[in-house]
């Protein structure tokens, strides 16, 4: 009877993704100050903001296959893949200075990738951490550079300033988004080019140290975190930053605040029914969010690196996001992300000098990473469907 | 002359759901087969074993004397066999025309768009069914939908059409012209298999009832059996119909409405209606009357444009959501997994969403995960919550289930009004039962109810008086056992 019976034929096939029984597709374009994951399928929502219960495996499934990628990579630049994994290695663990060179590195990541992932669990994508952080920086080496509070008060007024000053830099994004519905996605990411601007106006400004270098001033021992352990660079930043993942823990899941949080970013229709403000939370975490990775730039300036330079990276941000999807948003998986991040970081030097590899080789490997943990819940429903096993069908109960 | 022969078929869910136990069934040309069963027994899984999507653990498929095996839903279409899944698969974003097409495309590299429409609703026409081809399938009905995957199913040959819970979705005059589809199907020789709970449906459109309980067929029967048996065999054990005792409730009205408009298409044109408490009132009328904004206008997420809206006294016409939950109305959603739960988050987190500052779990800013975890044990053993622990996702809960974690929450707390918006669309009859038991306890208990619902048998049984909405506006309040009135009310034919 149709005229094409035998040609081939597009089907949907059931392959384990589809809705549970009875689930209605919802209406399109409901619930006004929803968030940009709104505009995504349930299924965007539920890989991004929360992952599935397998996470952990999924993470490191796509830590291991970025390094065999990489590995690849590696060959088909004649470079021998398991002299430079060893060089990276040995740079990152092999010594104690190696050691603490890769806390170096994981310490403001941690901080930034806890800030992300606070605002993902809200379905709030604050995409401009490293903006944040900058400014966080620059208002705490202000303060430290120009007042003399006395020993550890010094510490604390500049810790002060940063939270304020990232709050206030992801404030704008968050009243924009409840007032005009501007996509934070983009106004955080456009707010990291003002801060670079900021900062460049600053140093070469109204807080440019004496002398002919485009930095602010060098700050004393005072607003200094104490060396933790000699001929490093690892300081008391460092337990700050440790400190916090409990206190985010504990934020999420055990406050009240951190229940709306968490549900908003789950289903923000739901959340709206309960009584729940959508916007009030979407404003609040990207305060709350700012103020963290302004604390981020605090640690780093006080920390390490004793003034912001005109140049400062603020790409710490973008690889906070890297973090923050491979540790699930959680504190806990953010900590072992950010250590594994900085490690690679720390390890990149030595693998640059001692096994001839480029330096983007590092920023490959994260973009890899990034690739498969995204893509690795389908990935796993697929190998899956190809094993028969179970597909999440209706009545598969 | 076609014939489907599921033979043995055996399919097994690790870690310990045997979803089908040694099914064999044989559909004939020409025949209305209907598989009934409970949620969960296993109607769906035999049906994507049929139609490809699924691989059966054990057994065989024999389409016209031919053993064959389905490795995907293109080999059984290629067998002649197809179906149209509950959530449908069409691609919201392209036409009526497109997506019957799709994977068929005749003519060369460029598709003549107007040519291909024609086509199809030639074709549509041809087998019974009207489509527009060149609309957008996202701005169509569900109806509309449905028939456009029954009508890509024929254009692709299909011979057995397997339908899953198609009335789920539909209106009661869509329903009435689905079925008149399936028997026009029939007569033009091609098989249907029509999965439902619904024991009405199948006795009226089926020639044969195959019934399905945990996964084992557990006997055939004519549709002409009495539905009294058809249900005990589908639940295992009799099923008593929950008997409401007409009690009379107070003369104060606990919620009223008055004159009340909203925007909506349709929204609320000039609503009056109060509900006493102690009293369950019905809200009737076919699909797409203005439900959904008297389900919002009452909650709060709809604003009103005009009128008044009164709860135990306090005019709440500008009152926010929040404001309204805490004076004591709750709502069961009709559109449940949307603004009902975060399918995505734990069964004991759903439980006490909305809870958590009334009940006093969070306590300077502090949540009491225990004290909350308690509450949630309890109502899963008051509400007969089937879950393997309230850790459990609430996405892995079967559908009945899960509308028995939002019952529970939203009546757990002792509200005064419960707007209870198609509180048992799609559930099976064990959890249809519990939900009505519900609501009949919260009105002995002195609560009020609105129980806005398409299903009319629902209405009659459970309304002390009935409202019909037509176009926005609300009727005279009706006896619930004036069926005819409300028909004619809801065809909008009385005045």
């Amino acid at each position: 009877m149709s005229s094409g019976q035998d040609l081939g034929l597009v089907e949907p096939s059931g392959d384990g993704l589809e809705p549970g029984p009875g689930k209605l597709t919802p209406p399109a374009g409901r619930g006004a100050d929803v968030t940009v994951l709104g505009q995504f399928s349930h299924r965007a929502r539920a890989v991004l903001v929360a992952p599935s219960s397998q996470q952990l495996g999924e993470s490191v499934l796509a830590v291991l296959v970025a390094f065999a990628l990489g590995a690849v990579a590696l060959a088909a630049n004649g470079i021998n893949p398991q002299s430079a994994y060893a060089a990276l290695v040995s740079g990152s663990l092999g010594s104690a200075q190696s050691l603490a060179s890769t806390a170096v590195q994981a310490a403001p990541l941690l901080v930034a990738s806890l800030a992300v992932g606070i605002s993902f669990r809200a379905g709030v994508f604050n995409i401009g951490a490293g903006g944040q952080l900058g400014v966080g920086a620059l208002a705490a080496a202000v303060v430290g550079g120009y007042t003399r509070l006395g020993p550890g008060l010094e510490l604390v007024a500049m810790a002060a300033a940063a939270l304020a000053a990232g709050a206030v830099w992801a404030s704008v994004a968050g009243v924009l988004k409840a007032y005009t519905g501007a996509n934070e996605v983009i106004t955080t990411l456009m707010l990291t080019y003002v801060a670079t601007n900021l900062i460049d106006y600053a140093v070469t400004g109204p807080a440019k140290a004496p002398g002919a270098i485009n930095q602010t001033p060098q700050l004393s021992g005072q607003a200094m975190f104490p060396t933790l352990v000699g001929n490093t660079q690892l300081t008391a930043a460092i337990i700050v930053a440790l400190v916090l993942v409990p206190l985010v823990w504990l934020l999420l899941f055990r406050t009240g605040y951190g229940f709306r949080l968490r549900m908003v970013g789950l289903n923000p229709d739901a959340a709206t029914a309960a009584g729940f403000s959508v916007r009030r939370v979407g404003v609040s975490v990207l305060a709350l969010s700012g103020a963290l990775a302004g604390l981020g730039g605090m640690l780093e300036v006080a920390g390490v690196l004793g003034s912001v330079p005109q140049d400062m990276s603020l790409q710490v941000g973008y690889t906070a996001i890297v973090v923050a999807l491979l540790g699930n948003n959680g504190p806990g998986g953010i900590l072992l992300a950010s250590t594994l991040l900085g490690a690679l970081a720390a390890g990149s030097t030595n693998m640059q000098s001692a096994a001839g590899v480029s330096g983007p080789f590092v920023v490959l490997l994260e973009a890899i990473m990034i690739g498969t943990v995204v893509g690795m819940p389908v990935l796993v429903r697929y190998l899956r469907a190809r094993r028969r096993t179970a597909p999440r069908g209706a009545e598969a109960r | 002359m076609q014939e489907l022969q599921l033979i043995h078929i055996d399919k097994f869910f690790p870690p310990n759901t045997h979803a089908c136990a040694d099914v064999s069934l044989t559909v004939r040309a020409g025949e209305v087969v209907a598989l009934l069963g409970e949620n969960g027994a296993g109607k769906t899984t035999l049906m994507r074993i049929a139609s490809g999507v699924t691989r059966p653990d054990g057994g065989s498929i024999v389409k016209d004397g031919e053993r064959v095996v389905l490795g995907s839903p293109r080999d059984a279409i290629r067998r002649g066999i197809g179906m149209v899944h509950q959530h449908f698969m069409l691609i919201p974003r392209l036409s009526v025309a497109e997506n019957v097409v799709l994977g068929f495309e005749e003519g060369g590299a460029v598709l003549d768009r107007r040519a291909m429409a024609r086509r199809v609703e030639a074709f549509a026409a041809e087998v019974g069914l009207a489509v527009a081809g060149d609309r957008r399938v996202e701005d169509l009905a569900v109806g509309e939908q449905q028939r456009v995957e029954i009508v890509r199913a024929l254009y692709r040959g299909v011979e057995v059409l397997i339908l899953d819970e198609p009335t789920a979705v539909l209106t009661p005059a869509e329903t009435e012209g689905l079925f008149r589809v399936v028997r026009e199907m029939a007569a033009g020789g091609k098989s249907v298999v029509f999965i439902s709970h619904k024991l009405h449906e199948v006795s009226e459109v089926a020639d044969r009832v195959l019934i399905l309980r945990n996964g084992r067929l557990v006997a055939e029967r004519p549709p002409s059996a009495p539905l009294g048996e058809l249900a005990a065999l589908m639940v295992g054990e009799p099923v008593e119909a929950p008997s409401p005792s007409r009690r009379p409730a107070s003369s104060e009205p606990v919620l009223s409405l008055g004159g009340a408009r909203s925007r909506g298409e349709p929204g609320l044109r000039d609503v009056s209606l109060s509900v006493l408490s102690g009293e369950i009132v019905g809200i009737a009328g076919v699909d797409g009357n203005g439900q959904v904004a008297l389900e919002e206008a009452l909650v709060g997420t709809r604003s009103l444009e005009g009128g008044t809206f009164t709860l135990a006294g306090e005019r709440l016409e500008r009152a926010s959501p929040a404001a309204i939950r805490r004076r004591g109305l709750v709502r069961i959603p009709s559109e449940r997994h949307h603004d009902g739960m975060v399918a995505q988050a734990s069964v004991w987190e759903n439980l006490v969403l909305f809870d958590l500052a009334e009940l006093g779990f969070a306590r300077h800013g502090l949540l009491d995960v225990r004290a909350a975890r308690r509450r949630a044990e309890q109502l899963v053993k008051n509400y007969d919550i089937r879950c393997g622990s309230i850790d459990q996702k609430l996405a892995e809960l079967s559908g009945g289930n899960q509308q028995k974690v939002i019952v529970a929450r939203e009546l757990g707390a002792g509200p005064r009004v419960v707007v209870a918006a198609q509180p048992t669309r799609g559930l099976d009859v064990g959890a249809t039962a519990s939900v009505h038991k519900a609501l009949i306890e919260l009105r002995e208990r002195g609560g009020a109810v609105l129980l806005i619902s398409a299903d009319l048998d629902e209405i009659c049984q459970l309304a002390d008086r009935v409202y019909v909405l037509y176009e926005g506006r609300v009727s005279q309040p009706v006896a619930p056992d004036d069926r005819e009135q409300i028909g004619r009310l809801m065809a909008g034919v009385a005045a």
